[in-house]
């Protein structure tokens, strides 16, 4: 039992990253390769500022996901620009090149395998369930999902603004039609998105080393949750991350860490091979940018 | 507007100016004296010239995807390492029975990473291939028969009855690199050429003149994957060491910007590519930061430059010979009719 919690605890880091996928995704109808290490400069600002420079962590941690989210909105801005040149690769190779950018100067400033680690937010020891003990900060990392997976699940089903997104997303001439400002819930989502990856990279190195690149660990596959959900659905996408989440930590007893890594991401080809456009998606959907 | 050309002018014109074929072969010509010239006798010359034309080897074939299907691919790099780790066990047999097995193995690993092309294309694909080439990776490092994450040696000693040295092991890797972009070359005048970019402009379109958009798609990614497989392999013989690592995701990356740098869709493009990315690396101080540099310019060119610079120096080049060679193609001997 303890192991399927801690399963649902990891599995929720990947649905927070792969729901910010989704979000961009379902906005802009583009994807940025860069998200991950985009959101990966939070958490070296945090570290700059707290663990280097002694900082406060609360506005550490605030001003890192703000910034991120910035970041992700100038992003937005320069990759809808770029889609108006007609030609689908542009923004597509650009989040590449950004990739590139952004890991080259993460790997500069603060070293390429030197490994810092945040301290826990949520200290203590854990919660023994039939002689097991889970993590206090595990179980913050799920409760912090949970409470922003709610929180966006509020906003999008309760308020103007979540009504104006998804009129966007069902259609965007008409909702320009209506006097919506698309472009600039685009670039709202934009913000929400990549900040909400911040989040998901916060709640990861709670209980891993920060090393450079390592955010690839998570940032991979929750591009593939994404995709099995097809770029667009919520719920299939929290279902299989927490499927994901769950079957790592169960093959994590039975094999050697990277065989579990190799296993796992095998078995999400396997269902991308099968199912490429994604579980519980209708065949219309649009799956090309 | 159209172009005609007067007929008298048009005959002055073929016999001032030598055939295509003339042009290519002095152009290889040059190449394979001044490869030579570079890597005779200077080890680290031979070695730099031999990187440049294994990255212009696998960059040409990515331009199957990114130039002529119009998609992207990160999987380069995954097809590069399967195309090393097949080829190299069987060197014992002959450097060209290994370059064989690995171009073999790269069609394979080309053929999986195409499978998901049949079906979802744009950024699912690209997902796709990335999935596929960490998985591949994760596979190579963490099995110890494979090697594991620390790799292993490669010894070659002759290929053809001739010692490899480093001159000749660079001189190999040009003479692969410049049958590949002639492939290359020959393939994109030809009917099949022709197919799989109609392919990638309008599969619709392409179906309806009985072309096969899946067969395409297919055939596209399994012959990268052959330049990959065979580009792989020429790595590990020039570095002389064969680590998993060396093929990550960061050298797809860096195989996407050569070809889009250089210029999608055409058989200069990625050499072109390859041969900026070397010299950058050479002229450029040693840092972390190289890199970013490369990832902003990828950005730049893609965006306001999107056929790359291949285009730009072809333009330059015609104007110098409208300058100095008027009759030649493209020169003066022509009249523009509204």
């Amino acid at each position: 039992m303890a192991t399927v919690i801690v399963g649902l605890c990891v599995g929720s880091i990947f649905a927070l990253m792969a729901c910010s996928i989704v979000v961009v995704h379902r906005g802009t109808h583009l994807v940025n390769f860069a998200q991950g290490e985009i959101a990966a400069l939070g958490v070296f600002f945090y570290i700059q500022w707290v663990v280097l420079d002694g900082g406060r962590p609360v506005v550490a941690i605030v001003a890192g996901i703000l910034i991120v989210g910035v970041l992700g909105l100038l992003f937005g801005i320069i990759a809808g620009r770029m889609a108006r040149t007609g030609d689908h690769l542009v923004p597509l190779i650009s989040s590449f090149g950004l990739f590139l950018a952004t890991r080259s100067i993460t790997v500069g400033v603060w070293g390429p395998g030197e490994p810092y680690q945040i301290p826990p937010l949520f200290g203590g020891d854990g919660w023994q369930l039939g002689g097991e003990l889970i993590p206090f900060s595990y179980l913050f990392v799920l409760g912090v999902s949970v409470v922003c997976a709610g929180g966006l699940y509020a906003v999008a089903r309760f308020t103007t603004v979540g009504l104006r997104i998804r009129a966007l997303v069902e259609n965007r001439d008409a909702a320009e039609v209506m006097g919506i400002p698309t472009a600039r819930l685009q670039l709202a989502t934009w913000f929400v998105g990549t900040a909400l990856a911040a989040v998901a990279t916060f709640l990861f190195f709670q209980n891993n080393y920060v090393v450079t690149g390592s955010i690839d660990s998570v940032l991979i596959p929750a591009f593939a949750i994404a995709a099995v959900g097809g770029f667009e659905h919520f719920g299939a996408v929290v279902l299989a991350s927490a499927v994901y989440g769950v079957g790592s930590q169960l093959m994590s007893q039975y094999l050697t860490f990277a065989g579990n890594d190799v296993l796992s991401l095998v078995i999400l080809v396997v269902l991308l091979f099968l199912m490429p456009r994604g579980i519980l998606v209708a065949k219309s959907a649009r799956y090309s940018s | 507007m159209s172009v005609r050309t007067d007929p008298a002018t048009e005959v002055r014109r073929r016999r001032a100016t030598p055939p295509r074929a003339v042009w290519g072969g002095a152009a290889i010509v040059v190449v394979l004296v001044l490869a030579y010239l570079l890597s005779a006798g200077q080890p680290y010359l031979a070695t730099v010239v031999a990187g440049a034309a294994v990255y212009a080897t696998a960059a040409t074939g990515l331009d199957f995807v990114v130039g002529w299907l119009r998609e992207v691919s990160v999987g380069q790099g995954a097809a590069m390492l399967v195309g090393a780790y097949c080829g190299v066990p069987f060197l014992e047999a002959g450097v060209l029975v290994a370059g064989l097995v690995a171009a073999v193995a790269g069609l394979v690993t080309g053929l999986v990473l195409g499978l998901a092309a049949v079906r979802v294309k744009g950024f699912a694909l690209a997902t796709y291939t990335l999935i596929v080439a960490l998985a591949v990776e994760l596979v190579f490092t963490s099995v110890p028969a494979l090697g594991g994450g620390v790799g292993r040696p490669v010894i070659a000693d002759s290929v053809v009855g001739i010692p490899l040295d480093t001159t000749t092991t660079a001189m190999l890797c040009v003479v692969v690199a410049i049958l590949g972009v002639l492939l290359h070359a020959r393939l994109r005048r030809s009917m099949t050429g022709l197919a799989w970019r109609g392919v990638g402009l309008n599969p619709s379109a392409a179906g309806s003149v009985a072309v096969s958009p899946v067969g395409a798609r297919l055939a596209a990614f399994g012959l990268a994957g052959v330049y990959a497989g065979v580009a792989g392999f020429l790595f590990a013989l020039v570095s002389g060491y064969l680590a998993p690592t060396v093929f990550g995701f960061e050298l797809a990356v860096l195989m996407l910007a050569m070809v889009v740098i250089g210029g999608r869709g055409r058989s200069l493009g990625a050499v072109v590519g390859a041969v900026v990315f070397t010299v950058y690396q050479q002229v450029a101080p040693a840092s972390a930061y190289s890199d970013a540099a490369i990832g902003v310019v990828l950005m730049v060119v893609v965006w306001f430059a999107p056929a790359g610079i291949v285009p730009y120096v072809g333009t330059g080049l015609r104007r110098a010979r409208r300058r100095w060679w008027p009759g030649s193609p493209g020169g003066m001997g022509k009249e523009l009719v509204a």
